[in-house]
């Protein structure tokens, strides 16, 4: 890989003033970065700022409800952390399908946003998490929605398996993501887990390799004593043209109480979504089938035939019978 | 040093001793291709071309304007574009998208990147025949000038032009099929298919040409330690007396590091005798899977007959490959995929015919197997399904018509050898409860949908009829009491330094540590043909047994001198030490032996050939002896298929060989294993994917083979009979070991989902579509 | 050397031994261990991360040095399957890969004995699943990881059977040794 040249700050402030250079471009673990750059020219002009070294960008606290979390941090701290795994376990599952092992000790959550790739495990947990993203630029900080973070992005969509070795973003931060130029993601702050809330996370890929998967979907719920739902909300990865939450009437669940004609619904909801913005998916056949069935399986995982995921409360799975039984 | 009565017992042979090449292995230490650092050394590279078939015109001037580059050679640079294989070593009419039309070579690796992307190239496209059905179209441009036609019976017609490769025709007649047919009260017809699948050896190929004098020394990742010195000789325009070829550790190559690396050899040494500089060739994975050889994929049509009994009748089938652009393999891989055309069967009738089509997609060459795991596929399936439509069990179908001792083979060869494979397949029917299960999961009806499927297997040990299964071996003498042997077959990660030390071990008496193997080089030992067909130790190893025995009759001679025997009194070797056999306490050790060799005049050294019994066949009917003996297999696979989402879970895999001899257990089972899952790919996943002549998967992110998780529970059962044609009995493993589990994993989805399967691999796409097509079926 | 950058200096500890290396912005690590470095046993087999035979541990931890830039690693302490055996005495792991034939063609072999040592540094008695798990970004195409789950096991203090062939002998009378 052939880069300009390469800095590596201490502090947010020298960050921020380093990503001041136009040619300046951030760079965290760089497990997508080292891949983009190998064959293509593309970062011969650019500045690299690691951003790894930056203190503000590291830890993982908890304050006003929120877990809040340095973008810089790698994903294997984040499956180590108790913490994480106590209040939002489903951000935990996300962040532990991410790669092997390798990949995880060297990627980040900014990182896995910042690249915004759609089939991307950690945003797709974000999203349904609705976790919030703090941005950090020259011109100050400012906090947004985590599915305000992403531009739609119809050619990632017919981009054949969203490999980041043959991704068409070189830089993502220009055409699919809504920072500014010179700004970072410092942290991420996701909401805790709530009182009775339940959460999945799922992801269908052809084999177990350390591949992206095809199709993710992530989900939670907060249900009254009775059952009924009082909130759900979930995220797709993988298949729209930009990560958002599917809730409301995307998502008819709330008031239901979470049973298969229920679950079926959303499945369908989510169908007539793909029909009406996916026209250009790669693989679109299989997807447009599966997509329906990994929601499914989501917020199956949430009702009667899901499971507690043991030694994570909160965490849900579809209790499967001989699939995984043998290994 | 003294002699146990263990020693003097117990041989080495059988033994799971430890790879001699393992301490190497696990500390860093082996150096493979790429490992070597020469001063001076200059680095080159290939462009492959962007098209699969066009005129190209390169211009090299912005490349040749950066500081770094040294060179850029175009096909007019080369003294001869077209190696001795057919394909090129570069060319400006590239037929597919592996085609080199530039070499470029830098002082660095960062000099090379920059150059190569600087290289303009203008492409004039030509018409691309991108799959055997166009190939084989009325109106079908012609890939190649020798490509033939076809006759209205489907056999080839040498004087119409076409796409069928007439060199690789091979015709299988036995009995009277039609006869076979008119008395079959079942008959089943079927088209079956396979794909491209990728090696993908984890060493990417590399190659490193050094000019010393008036030589050109090669050291590469070939898996033919002799085939880089033809190439070079090829390439330059040189004898092949000045082109000296030494052999690296081998990172994997399971049949497919020998074109592309040859060709590779061929380009650097032309860089280096260009630049008068060392020169490293190292493709990246994307070079590797663009250009590098792939299994044949299979297109075969079957037709078989069987009485109201179920006794097979007749067989027919029309076995066709994509030869891709270039092919010098199909015509010897299709003398074994003529004789197994058939599979395990003793079927009375039989024709068969196999050939090879030209297109312009990649280069398919020897792959782990030589086409058994196609032919068996398409061969299995075909019985699994007559099965079904007779209503009976396939293992009843299986029992009554499987190659038994004192069958005749469909080319004709009387089976004398002990013939396990009735007897594997009850034992592995029994230990995995198949009839229990193949009942109990016939009829599920929920989401995850689990299934049993068996296969059952001979295969034709080593080359037998494909050619000559000689080999050689040279061992020598030091004066300390140490050994080096030479033997010019390779090791290529399957343990043959190991196997060939345990052999010369047994047969000499040399203690295993005393002998030390050494690189195959080409100015030290001649050919001894491929390093193939799973031949090594069964018939590579007959040699290393007769330099052993060579070696230890001249100890022997000494010894007796030393130890001042009698003339009835016999001397024994083993463990290194010769003993009066009745009274062990009057011994010599080996270093003594040697010492008093050394300057007397005695040779120190033998070169023993080992030349098998020759094989008789009639090419035009495919019948006689196909091989000296044959292997034996079964196989069963057990899955889980999500039918939501397509996708399969291998849960437990049983697979039972006929090793003849296992010479080294633990080796053996490892080949086993490895060869699981790789087969294991094949059925689910692996599959080069082309589009219209483009290469859609050309790294490891998108190509996708099993991990550890991936893995099933394993079963692994050897068998060891008595069959005097290998060396100590040994028969072959490394392609048995993968031929059968692709199709067992196949059967045991078809099995799952009640679906026909007609095409590997079953990936999830594929197993939805066969869902829809049977629920679409239901409905209508 | 690419004229138009800038050179970072990076002090690095590998294997026990300190180094000061020029490396440019983008170099890799796996390039500056091969050949500034002359520790060629770290093996290239994808280039992207997928395959993991370059994997060497850094402060501890398994990564592909093919994606780690070598300018990110000042202060940073590397071991690479070279300085896993200590004056030609080997690990206990790399013992138990010779032992359990759990190498072949040997190419994976450094990466898969550094993600294992990492593994056992955190878990020294994980479950199959376990380092199956921590495998996944390992590929070998020769043993279908068997053999190498079970050196790893083994080294674990979990037993494992010596001998697990099962070889019958028909000549024999169907024997089972």
């Amino acid at each position: 890989m052939i880069a300009a040249s390469y800095a590596c700050p201490n502090t947010l402030e020298e960050a921020v003033a380093a990503l001041a250079d136009p040619a300046a471009m951030v760079i965290a673990g760089g497990t997508d970065l080292m891949v983009k750059g190998r064959t293509r020219n593309s970062y011969v002009a650019r500045a690299l700022v690691d951003v790894t070294g930056v203190n503000e960008m590291r830890g993982v606290t908890v304050h006003d409800g929120l877990l809040d979390i340095g973008a810089a941090e790698p994903l294997a701290s984040l499956v180590e952390s108790k913490v994480v795994r106590s209040l939002s376990p489903v951000l935990w599952q996300a962040v532990r399908s991410v790669g092997g092992v390798q990949t995880r000790n060297r990627a980040t959550l900014g990182g896995n946003l910042a690249n915004a790739c759609p089939a991307a495990d950690g945003i797709c947990a974000c999203v349904a998490l609705g976790a919030l993203i703090k941005v950090v630029g020259s011109q100050g900080e400012r906090t947004i929605d985590a599915s305000e973070l992403f531009r739609p992005c119809p050619a990632c969509l017919a981009h054949e398996g969203m490999l980041v070795r043959t991704c068409l973003f070189a830089d993502p931060r220009e055409k699919k993501t809504t920072l500014e130029p010179g700004e970072l993601i410092a942290r991420v702050l996701v909401p805790q887990r709530a009182e009775g809330e339940l959460g999945s996370y799922v992801r269908l890929s052809t084999n177990r390799g350390i591949g992206l998967a095809s199709v993710t979907a992530s989900a939670i719920v907060v249900r009254e004593q009775d059952g009924t739902v009082r909130l759900a909300r979930a995220c797709v990865g993988g298949v729209l043209p930009a990560p958002r939450a599917l809730e409301g009437s995307e998502l008819p669940l709330v008031g239901t109480k979470l049973e298969n004609a229920d679950v079926l619904r959303c499945s369908k909801s989510l169908g007539t979504i793909m029909d009406e913005e996916c026209s250009r998916l790669a693989n679109g056949s299989y997807k447009r089938r599966v997509a329906p069935v990994v929601l499914g399986d989501a917020l199956r995982a949430l009702g009667q035939e899901g499971e507690d995921v043991p030694g994570v409360p909160g965490l849900r799975r579809i209790a499967v019978p001989s699939w995984e039984e043998d290994r | 040093m003294s002699v146990s009565s263990a020693d003097r017992k117990r041989g080495i042979v059988g033994r799971s001793v430890p790879r001699v090449d393992g301490r190497e292995k696990v500390t860093g230490a082996a150096a493979y291709a790429d490992d070597l650092r020469i001063p001076g050394m200059v680095y080159a590279g290939c462009l492959h071309s962007r098209s699969p078939h066009a005129t190209v015109e390169v211009d090299a001037s912005a490349a040749l304007s950066l500081e770094g580059t040294l060179a850029v050679l175009t096909e007019r640079d080369f003294p001869k574009p077209q190696s001795m294989y057919d394909w090129y070593y570069c060319t400006s009419h590239p037929r597919f998208v592996g085609d080199v039309v530039a070499v470029v070579a830098a002082r660095n690796p960062q000099a090379l990147a920059q150059a190569l992307s600087s290289v303009r190239v203008t492409y004039h496209g030509l018409p691309v025949v991108s799959t055997v059905e166009a190939a084989l179209a009325a109106d079908a441009p012609q890939v190649r000038e020798k490509g033939v036609g076809l006759l209205p019976d489907g056999t080839p017609d040498p004087n119409a032009p076409g796409n069928v490769f007439l060199d690789s025709y091979r015709p299988l007649r036995k009995g009277d099929v039609d006869k076979g047919f008119s008395r079959s009260r079942w008959v089943h017809e079927g088209v079956y298919r396979t794909g491209y699948v990728e090696h993908a050896y984890i060493e990417p190929e590399s190659v490193t040409a050094i000019p010393m004098g008036d030589t050109m020394v090669i050291r590469s990742c070939s898996q033919q330690g002799h085939m880089p010195q033809r190439f070079v000789a090829d390439c330059l325009q040189i004898p092949m007396a000045r082109v000296r070829a030494e052999q690296c550790v081998v990172g994997g190559s399971f049949g497919g590091k020998f074109e592309t690396v040859g060709l590779m050899c061929g380009r650097a040494a032309l860089v280096a005798k260009t630049l008068g500089l060392p020169c490293r060739m190292t493709y990246s994975r994307e070079d590797s899977l663009l250009e590098s050889p792939k299994r044949h994929p299979f297109t075969t049509r079957i037709r078989i007959g069987a009485s109201e009994d179920g006794r097979f009748l007749a067989y027919e089938a029309t076995q066709v490959e994509n030869a891709g652009a270039y092919n010098n393999q199909a015509p010897w891989m299709n003398i074994r995929a003529r004789a197994h055309s058939a599979g395990p069967y003793d079927i009375p009738n039989v024709r068969t015919d196999t050939y090879a089509v030209f297109t312009n997609n990649p280069v398919p060459g020897a792959f782990r197997g030589y086409s058994s795991p196609q032919v068996i596929f398409c061969n299995e399936m075909a019985v699994d399904e007559l099965a079904d439509k007779m209503g009976v069990s396939v293992i009843d179908l299986k029992r009554k018509n499987l190659l038994r001792q004192g069958s005749k083979t469909a080319t004709g060869q009387t089976l004398v050898h002990q013939t396990l494979l009735v007897d594997m397949m009850d034992d592995i029917v029994r230990e995995t409860d198949y009839r229990k299960k193949d009942a109990t999961w016939r009829s599920q009806a929920g989401r995850l949908r689990r299934g049993i499927g068996l296969v059952t297997s001979y295969r034709g040990v080593a080359l037998g009829g494909e050619g000559w299964d000689s080999s050689g071996a040279m061992l020598t003498a030091l004066p300390d009491g140490s050994f080096t042997l030479r033997a010019a077959l390779m090791e290529i990660g399957q343990g043959l330094r190991t196997v060939y030390t345990q052999i010369c071990s047994e047969a000499s008496g040399i203690a295993s540590q005393d002998i030390v193997i050494v690189d195959v080089d080409t100015s030290a030992i001649p050919d001894s043909g491929l390093t193939v067909a799973s031949r090594s130790t069964a018939q590579g190893g007959q040699s290393i047994r007769m330099a052993g025995e060579a070696m230890r009759g001249m100890l022997l001679d000494t010894a007796r001198e030393l130890l001042e025997v009698g003339e009835g009194e016999k001397v024994e070797l083993a463990n290194s030490v010769c003993y009066v056999a009745n009274d062990p306490s009057r011994s010599v050790t080996l270093a003594q032996v040697c010492e008093a060799r050394s300057y007397s005049g005695k040779p120190m050294a033998t070169y023993q050939w080992y030349r098998p019994r020759e094989l008789r066949n009639d090419d035009s009917t495919g019948q006689g002896e196909a091989f000296t003996t044959y292997a034996y297999g079964c196989c069963v696979a057990e899955v889980t298929v999500d039918t939501l989402t397509g996708k399969v879970r291998t849960n437990r895999v049983s697979s039972y060989h006929d090793v003849g001899k296992a010479i080294n257990p633990e080796l053996v089972r490892g080949q086993v294993c490895g060869g699981i899952l790789m087969g294991i790919g094949f059925g689910l996943t692996e599959e080069v994917r082309m589009d219209r002549g483009r290469m859609l998967d050309v790294n490891l992110d998108s190509y996708l083979v099993p991990t550890a998780a991936d893995a099933p529970h394993i079963d692994v059962r050897l068998y060891e009979c008595d069959d005097p044609e290998g060396t100590y009995g040994a028969k072959c493993i490394a392609e048995a070991a993968t031929e059968m589990v692709g199709t067992a994993v196949a059967l045991a989805v078809k099995h799952a989902i009640g679906c026909q399967v007609r095409q590997l691999p079953l990936t999830p796409q594929r197993i939805l579509g066969l869902l829809d097509k049977q629920e679409r079926g239901q409905h209508e | 050397m690419n004229n138009d950058s800038d050179s970072v200096r990076v002090h690095l500890c590998v294997n026990g031994l300190d180094h000061d290396v020029l490396v440019d912005p983008g170099d890799r690590l796996i390039d500056v261990l091969r050949d500034d470095l002359g520790l060629t046993g770290t093996k290239e087999g994808c280039g992207i991360g997928v395959c993991g035979a370059c994997t060497v541990l850094i402060n501890g931890r398994a990564e592909n040095s093919c994606l780690v830039p070598a300018a990110s690693l000042d202060g940073a302490s590397v071991t690479t399957i070279e300085g896993l055996s200590h004056r030609g005495n080997l690990s206990a792991l790399q013992d138990s890969f010779l032992r359990h034939h759990a190498v072949q063609c040997g190419f994976c072999t450094p990466g898969l004995l550094l993600s294992a040592t990492a593994l056992l540094d955190e878990d020294p008695h994980p479950t199959e699943a376990r380092i199956r798990e921590a495998l996944r970004g390992n590929l070998c195409r020769c043993t279908g990881y068997e053999q190498v789950v079970e050196a790893i096991l083994d080294t674990s203090g979990t037993a494992v059977d010596e001998s697990p062939s099962v070889v019958v002998n028909r000549s024999e009378g169907g024997e089972e040794r």
